[in-house]
């Protein structure tokens, strides 16, 4: 029941930031249109990733396998959302910059960082008992961590095309817009996250009962 | 200018989310149902 109000409020949330974005606002310049789902789907993907090392430094630490299991989820939410960010990034760079892919330090990091969590679901698919796949799923997570901030420098470190965040100067609409597009996209990723954590732990449940059962081998 | 990109942008942001929410639900519904079998199973053993 609360999911399904979280839910209605991001849907009430986006359907305002939307009509917002394409009929109230008119940037002068058109380009940031994609920035009203690039940003958000970028953001989120990195608070994703950071829910994801809470997760697994908490199963570290407490060795809960609902820590696990948070961390997992949140690192494919993050995935999904971070494929968004890429492929949005590249029609909007060939847009501003003429070309999908420059090799931008961004890019580059950003495709990394993508890549380190690929690696993260690989290694955990790859381990078969369950707490050795835990407990190295978390210590690589920590790791993989270290991307993040990488992506947010690499636009001081190196020369790039890609404008840092103080950089865009925007009008308080443009700005009202954005804010809330992005309270929008957090309030249905939270959505999700409670809804695949949901999904998770009824799958363990479904599990334990076939295990009761005596059904292994027998069930779908 | 951009008409075309940012609608596909728009698209596969909102198309990803929507397929996930649907997804999500979907498996919900069926792992309730699974368990609901299972735990009348149990009962009635």
């Amino acid at each position: 029941m609360k999911r399904d109000i979280l839910l209605c409020i991001a849907v009430a949330v986006s359907v305002v930031a939307s009509y917002m974005a394409y009929v109230a606002v008119q940037p002068v310049r058109k380009d940031l249109y994609f920035s009203y789902t690039h940003v958000p789907a970028a953001l989120i993907c990195f608070l994703a990733f950071f829910i994801s090392l809470i997760a697994s430094i908490m199963y570290l630490w407490k060795r809960g396998k609902r820590y696990d299991r948070g961390a997992e989820v949140s690192a494919i939410l993050g995935l999904i959302y971070g494929a968004v960010a890429l492929i949005s990034g590249s029609i909007w760079s060939n847009a501003a910059w003429g070309a999908y892919w420059n090799w931008d330090p961004k890019q580059t990091t950003m495709l990394m960082l993508w890549i380190a969590y690929m690696g993260y679901l690989s290694l955990k698919l790859s381990i078969g008992g369950v707490e050795k796949r835990a407990l190295v799923g978390a210590v690589y997570n920590v790791l993989a961590f270290s991307t993040i901030p990488l992506t947010f420098l690499s636009v001081t470190l190196w020369q790039s095309l890609h404008p840092q965040a103080a950089e865009i100067s925007m009008s308080l609409p443009i700005k009202l817009t954005l804010s809330l597009n992005l309270i929008g996209a957090a309030l249905f990723f939270i959505y999700l996250l409670i809804t695949a954590f949901t999904v998770w732990s009824l799958e363990d449940r479904v599990n334990a009962l076939i295990y009761e059962k005596g059904e292994i081998g027998g069930g779908d | 200018m951009y008409v075309y990109e940012v609608f596909l942008v728009s698209f596969i942001y909102w198309t990803a989310l929507l397929v996930l929410f649907i997804w999500l639900n979907r498996r919900l519904s069926v792992l309730r149902e699974r368990i609901a079998v299972l735990e009348g199973g149990k009962r009635g053993r």
